[in-house]
């Protein structure tokens, strides 16, 4: 899935990218407030990481301008700064959650799942659509009772599908929302990944729509 | 270092004092010599009248005592005596006229003699009598001005201590000053001449905020900076982990993580105790003790049971308090963050609360390591660790609990439990208007 952090500090900022890259995710990182406005303006993220204190435009800056444009994208805000004020400042312009500077990561990822799980408005941590289940947690899916481990890419794939049961995602729309600037997308590249689940799962889990793309079954239960 | 009203009235003591004695003493040798000459002529008086009115018969009217009385003797020209008054003691004939002194009967008279062509006359009177009549005169003279000393020294006294007491009420202000004081001292009923150290005074005490302000911005600053570089740390150190680091490596990784996290610890207390000095925001709000007592003690829970301890909470149902909530929350975590921290597994830790005599008092007990006798006095100093080193800790848990409490007027008293391992605890919280009937709860207490 594609992140975008909008942070100034190099060091964070490189270890951050490397932490999410290796949980599967494509991180695009702006590291001022106006480009991170920009970015968030062009495309279509599943997060936004957003740091407070930025060079040109502050964090909240950046939050307030996009939520007044009506952007839903899930916004975390990510800071050393732990004063109540900056907090119901930040969650008050359009925030999802807050976190403060040091962190685990595996606190992140939580907390951006539940981000996540929010803006898709789902209780349940683990998404199902008809006999597949995913776990966002671990990237572990569940066909028929046989768990697979699924690459960063292949679940990136079956997130962004499983999200909105039902709804077809085209290729251009699945490739924005998993590949990040950094990376070279091959022309077939969505299509080998969607062969790949479709191979595993079968190709009812995952429908073609001729001339439109993807989609999974909407869960009947 | 001098007071100044005991060195004013040393100062003013000791004068009146030569004063008042010289004048005295001056007093008495004057009025002795005056007197003297007063009754020298008494004498002449007396002899020159006798010695031209013959007087054999007259009794002494006056009736004065024997030694006062005077020897009157009169001899006609051939040296025969023809009158003698007095007391009996044989006053030798002299032919020198005047003054002059002999000694008769033991004693030493001062004698007048004078003559005519018919009689000599030869008054006599005792030297003690004299000098007994001189010396109450001196007195007389003297003693007001002895008197006058102590009467001075009474006003003068009062009236320094009034004009000090203005000076008094200035160093009651300063006394009860808290160090956080941020309001300029009072120059209501300062003396003029004191003004300006008050304005001194007053000055220092700015500049000393000032100093005080920028070293909290500056913990603030460094302390608010330091947390990205460690979350970068901490960041990488979680991605090297999510890697299959096998042996050493592995090892190494985990105590690096440890580093990071103690430091993190640091920085987070640094900034809550940078917080803690410098705000006195948050309003006071009427909570239940038990409610608040509950919900401190919950975020225990995890670290107590991953530690096998047993957290045990007998707070008194239905106390509430009207006091800033945050603070006590804050002074309560610290004290249980230490108590959990210096347990072992295995241990308990209890927290008990209870209304006492207007005061919320809530202990909280441990069975941990205990606090070295000699390291009490310095459990509230910042980064001072009384704790085994092989415990982590900052240093500033009780530093902070401490200002918290300060601010607030809490009491906080910790120390060894007698007779058993362990530390006990005691913060007073002396409850807010909200508490109309203690004794309604008291009862209720006893009751529960």
């Amino acid at each position: 899935m594609r992140v975008l952090l909008i942070e100034d500090d190099a060091m964070f900022g490189k270890a951050l990218v490397r932490g999410l890259s290796d949980n599967g995710m494509s991180v695009d990182w702006t590291r001022n407030g106006i480009d991170g406005f920009a970015a968030l303006e062009r495309s279509d993220y599943a997060i936004a990481l957003i740091d407070i204190g930025l060079p040109k435009m502050s964090g909240l800056d950046v939050l307030k301008a996009r939520r007044q444009a009506g952007a839903k994208t899930p916004a975390l805000i990510i800071t050393a700064r732990d004063g109540v004020k900056d907090m119901v400042a930040g969650l008050d312009l359009g925030a999802d959650d807050y976190i403060v500077k040091p962190f685990e990561l595996p606190v992140l990822l939580a907390r951006m799942r539940a981000v996540m799980r929010r803006a898709g408005d789902r209780a349940l941590p683990i998404m199902t659509s008809g006999e597949i289940m995913l776990d966002p947690a671990t990237q572990i899916a569940t066909f028929r009772n046989v768990q697979h481990v699924l690459s960063g890419r292949e679940f990136s794939v079956l997130y962004a599908l499983m999200e909105r049961p039902g709804r077809i995602l085209s290729r251009a729309q699945i490739e924005s929302r998993i590949y990040g600037w950094g990376d070279e997308v091959q022309s077939n590249a969505v299509d080998v990944l969607i062969h790949g689940l479709r191979k595993k799962y079968g190709k009812d889990v995952v429908r073609n729509v001729r001339g439109a793309g993807w989609m999974v079954t909407k869960d009947l239960t | 270092m001098t007071s100044l009203r005991q060195t004013l009235m040393t100062h003013i003591t000791v004068l009146l004092m030569i004063v008042g004695f010289a004048a005295a003493a001056t007093a008495y040798v004057f009025v002795k010599y005056e007197v003297n000459s007063f009754q020298d002529n008494a004498l002449q008086e007396v002899a020159l009248n006798a010695g031209l009115i013959y007087r054999h018969e007259i009794q002494p009217r006056i009736d004065a005592e024997l030694e006062d009385q005077l020897v009157v003797q009169i001899w006609d020209h051939d040296g025969k005596l023809l009158h003698r008054s007095g007391p009996h003691v044989d006053i030798p004939y002299r032919t020198d006229l005047g003054y002059f002194d002999v000694t008769a009967g033991g004693e030493n008279w001062r004698v007048f003699r004078a003559s005519d062509p018919q009689h000599a006359v030869q008054i006599s009177q005792r030297w003690s009598a004299r000098e007994e009549v001189a010396a109450y005169a001196a007195a007389g003279a003297a003693v007001p001005l002895i008197v006058a000393i102590p009467i001075a020294w009474l006003l003068i006294a009062w009236s320094v201590k009034r004009v000090l007491s203005g000076l008094g009420q200035l160093s009651t202000d300063i006394g009860e000053r808290s160090a956080d004081a941020r309001d300029a001292l009072s120059l209501t009923g300062v003396p003029v001449e004191i003004a300006p150290l008050v304005g001194a005074m007053n000055s220092l005490i700015e500049r000393h905020q000032l100093a005080l302000e920028t070293q909290r911005r500056f913990v603030s600053d460094a302390a608010h900076e330091l947390r990205t570089p460690l979350a970068a740390l901490q960041i990488q150190i979680d991605n090297l982990r999510a890697r299959d680091l096998t042996g050493d490596i592995g090892d190494i990784a985990i105590d690096l993580l440890a580093g990071i996290r103690r430091a993190g610890y640091l920085v987070n207390q640094l900034m809550t105790m940078v917080r803690a000095d410098a705000s006195m925001e948050g309003e006071t709000e009427t909570v239940d003790v038990r409610a608040l007592v509950s919900l401190v003690a919950s975020g225990f829970v995890p670290l107590a049971k991953a530690k096998g301890i047993e957290l045990s909470i007998n707070v008194d149902e239905d106390i509430p308090m009207t006091t800033r909530a945050s603070d006590v929350q804050l002074l309560l975590s610290n004290l249980l963050d230490n108590a959990v921290r210096y347990t072992d597994g295995g241990g308990l830790v209890s927290i008990h609360g209870k209304y006492l005599d207007g005061s919320v008092v809530i202990d909280i007990t441990d069975s941990g390591c205990g606090i070295p006798e000699a390291a009490l006095p310095y459990l509230y100093d910042r980064f001072f660790r009384a704790a085994p080193p092989d415990i982590e800790g900052t240093g500033l848990g009780l530093a902070i609990a401490k200002t918290a409490a300060d601010r607030n007027g809490f009491h906080i008293a910790i120390g060894n439990r007698p007779g058993c391992r362990g530390v006990k605890a005691t913060v007073r919280i002396p409850s807010g208007s909200a508490l109309a009937d203690p004794a309604n709860h008291m009862v209720r207490a006893e009751a529960a």
